[in-house]
C-alpha cells in the first residue's frame, strides 16, 4: 500500500494513505476501523446528491433550455444583424458597462431608455440599446419587482449585489434575456476587481434610474433615456472619470412631467433608500409590489394618485412595508417576502407612496409618512 | 450505517450520451431533460453542502448557462459533469461575493439531510449523525469544503476537482487530505466529548 507524502506523518499518526482516500472519497470506504467515522461523514454528505429536482421542474428547465438554445441559434441563411451583434460582447464594450446598459434596458426598457436609442444608427453605441431593447422580453410582472429591488440595494451601496439581483430576476424569463444575462455575468466577475470608482457608477446610473424610472415615455422619457445614456456613456469613456453627473433630472423637476407623479418620484436629491421609487406605481409596469404580498401594510402606502390600483390596496407596493429586517443580505427569491436588504423599509415594492419624500406634496395617502 | 439507500455511482446521463448532447445543442426539450435529470441532484446537493442559500436556484442558473453555452462544449460525458460543476462552482463564487461582507466560510445550507431523500430509517441516522457532522463540516476550510463535496457529491476525479476549484492536483490532494483528517479529528473530539 502506498503511503502518503511524509510530509503528513507527523500530524498525530494520522496518515490516511492516497488509496484510502481515494475508496473513501469515491465510495467504497475500506473496512478500517480507523475511518469509520469518516465513512459515514461521507455517507451522509454524499447525502445531497439526492437532491433530485421534482419532474415538473426538470421539464420547467428543459423548455426553457431548449427554447433558449434554438433562439440562440445563427439562421442558417444570413445571420440578422442584431442577433449577430447581441451574440457578441455589445460593441466590444467592458463588461461592467454591457451590463448597466442592460440594466438600464431591462428596469427602464418600456420607459425611455428606448426612445432615446431610438434612430441611432449601427455602430452607434446607441445603436445596440435599440436594438436590445427590441430583443429583450420585459414586461414580466416578476422581473419589474426584482429590478426594483435591484435598484433598492444599489442605493443602498450594494451595486454588485443588485446585479446578481438583476441576474435571478431575468431567470425563467424570456429566452432572450439569456444575453442580458451574459453580459451582467460577466459584470459581476469584472466589478471585483474594478474597485471603487465603477462601484460608484453603476451605484450614479443605477441611483439616477431608481429616481426617474417610470416617469412615463413621451418627452419625458426622451429625456430620461438621454440622461441614462449620458451617465453609460460618462462610463464607458473612462475608467478613472469621476462619476458622472446625472444630467438635468427631468421628469420630477420639470413641469412637463404630471403633477400626479411627483410624489412618487423620491426627489432626486435623497438618493438613498428611501428615494427608491421604481416603478412608483403610476400605472406603468401595474404595481409590482404585488406578490410580496405583506398583508398588512402599516398604512397601505400611498400610491400617488394617479394609480389605478384602488387607494389603500394592500397589494400595492406592499413589499415597501414588509416588515422583515434588513437582514436579507442575499437576494430574495420569487415570492420571498422579504425584499433584499429592505433596510429602508420601504421603496421596494410598488415603491410609490413609500418614499417619504420631503416634497412630495401629492402623494401623501394616507400611511405613507411611513418613514424608515 | 447501511449504506443500502446510497447510491454510489454518478447517475449516467444517457446511454448515448452523444447523441442526448447533439439533440440539446439542437434544442430538443428531452435532450435537456435528460442532462438536467442526471446532474441536478448532484450540482443542487453541491451548492447546497457549500452554503448557498438558494441551491435549487443557482443550480438552475447554473444549468440556463450551461444552455448557453453549450454550443462551444465538446466532449464526452465525463467531461461534460465536470464543465457543469465548473460553471456551478463559478456560480456559487459569485453567490458568496454577492453576500459581500461576510464571513468567507458559510456553514452548510440548513438544508436537511433529512430532505435529500431516503427512507425514514435513513433520515432518523441522519438526522443524528448531522449535527455534528455539519459542525466538523463547518470548521474546515473553504477549500477543503469545497474539495470533498466536489469529489463526495460531484462524483469529480481529482483532475476534474483541481480543474473546477481552479487549483493544481497536487493541492486539491493535499486539501482532501488535510479536510479528512480534521474531520476526523473533529468527530472524535465530539465523540469523546458527548
Amino acid at each position: 500500500m502506498s503511503r502518503p507524502g511524509d510530509y503528513m506523518s507527523e500530524m498525530f499518526n494520522a496518515t490516511i494513505s492516497d488509496r484510502e482516500i481515494e475508496s473513501l472519497l469515491t465510495g467504497s470506504p475500506a473496512q478500517n476501523g480507523d475511518l469509520s467515522d469518516l465513512a459515514g461523514f461521507v455517507e451522509v454528505l454524499r447525502a445531497f446528491e439526492r437532491l433530485t429536482p421534482s419532474e415538473d421542474a426538470v421539464e420547467r428547465f428543459a423548455t426553457a433550455a431548449a427554447a433558449q438554445v434554438r433562439a440562440a441559434q445563427p439562421p442558417t441563411a444570413a445571420p440578422s444583424p442584431s442577433r449577430d451583434r447581441l451574440a457578441r460582447r455589445p460593441l466590444g464594450l467592458r463588461p461592467q458597462v454591457a451590463a448597466m446598459l442592460t440594466t438600464v434596458l431591462l428596469i427602464a426598457g418600456s420607459t425611455g431608455v428606448a426612445v432615446a436609442a431610438d434612430g441611432a444608427a449601427p455602430g452607434d453605441r446607441l445603436y445596440w440599446l435599440d436594438r436590445t431593447v427590441e430583443n429583450i422580453g420585459i414586461g414580466d410582472g416578476r422581473a419589474d419587482e426584482r429590478l426594483e429591488e435591484a435598484s433598492v440595494l444599489v442605493t443602498e451601496g450594494q451595486p454588485e449585489e443588485a446585479l446578481i439581483h438583476v441576474i435571478e430576476a431575468l431567470d425563467a424569463t424570456d429566452d432572450d434575456v439569456a444575453q442580458a444575462r451574459t453580459a451582467i455575468d460577466a459584470a459581476i466577475e469584472g466589478l471585483e476587481t474594478a474597485g471603487s470608482a465603477i462601484d460608484e457608477q453603476v451605484t450614479a446610473l443605477l441611483d439616477y434610474l431608481s429616481k426617474n424610472i417610470g416617469q412615463g415615455i413621451g418627452a419625458d422619457g426622451r429625456e430620461f433615456g438621454q440622461g441614462v445614456a449620458e451617465l453609460a456613456r460618462g462610463i464607458t469613456s473612462d475608467d478613472e472619470t469621476e462619476v458622472t453627473e446625472p444630467p438635468d433630472e427631468p421628469a420630477p423637476s420639470s413641469g412637463d412631467q404630471p403633477e400626479d407623479d411627483a410624489g412618487t418620484n423620491g426627489g432626486p436629491g435623497t438618493g438613498n433608500g428611501d428615494s427608491a421609487a421604481p416603478g412608483n406605481g403610476n400605472g406603468n409596469s401595474t404595481a409590482p409590489g404585488n406578490g410580496n404580498g405583506n398583508p398588512d401594510p402599516p398604512g397601505s402606502p400611498g400610491s400617488g394618485n394617479g394609480n389605478p390600483d384602488p387607494p389603500g390596496n394592500p397589494g400595492n407596493g406592499a413589499g415597501s412595508n414588509n416588515p422583515d429586517p434588513p437582514d436579507t443580505a442575499d437576494p430574495p427569491e420569487s415570492g420571498n417576502p422579504d425584499p433584499p436588504g429592505n433596510s429602508s423599509g420601504n421603496g421596494i415594492g410598488g415603491g410609490q407612496g413609500t418614499g417619504p419624500p420631503p416634497e412630495s406634496p401629492s402623494a401623501t395617502a394616507p400611511g405613507q409618512a411611513k418613514k424608515p | 450505517m447501511s449504506s443500502a439507500t446510497i447510491r454510489n455511482d454518478p447517475v449516467p446521463l444517457e446511454e448515448t450520451f452523444e447523441g442526448t448532447l447533439r439533440a440539446a445543442k439542437q434544442g430538443a426539450d428531452w435532450a435537456w431533460a435528460d442532462l438536467y435529470r442526471g446532474l441536478a441532484g448532484p450540482v443542487t446537493g453541491y451548492l447546497a453542502s457549500r452554503g448557498a442559500t438558494e441551491p435549487e436556484d443557482l443550480a438552475s442558473e447554473t444549468f440556463l448557462q450551461v444552455a448557453r453555452n453549450i454550443q462551444g462544449f465538446d466532449g464526452d460525458e465525463a467531461a461534460f459533469r465536470s464543465w457543469v460543476f465548473v460553471i456551478a462552482h463559478r456560480r456559487l463564487i459569485d453567490a458568496r461575493r454577492a453576500r459581500g461582507r461576510r464571513p468567507a466560510t458559510q456553514p452548510m445550507t440548513e438544508l436537511e439531510f433529512g430532505h435529500a431523500g431516503g427512507d425514514v430509517e435513513d433520515e432518523a441516522v441522519n438526522q443524528l449523525v448531522t449535527v455534528e457532522m455539519k459542525a466538523a463540516f463547518d470548521e474546515l476550510t473553504d477549500i477543503q469544503r469545497d474539495v470533498l463535496s466536489l469529489r463526495i457529491i460531484g462524483h469529480l476525479t481529482l483532475e476534474e476537482t483541481a480543474d473546477v476549484v481552479g487549483k493544481r492536483v497536487g493541492a486539491v490532494k493535499a486539501a482532501q487530505r488535510r479536510g479528512l483528517l480534521a474531520l476526523r479529528e473533529h468527530l472524535e473530539v465530539e465523540k469523546v466529548s458527548r
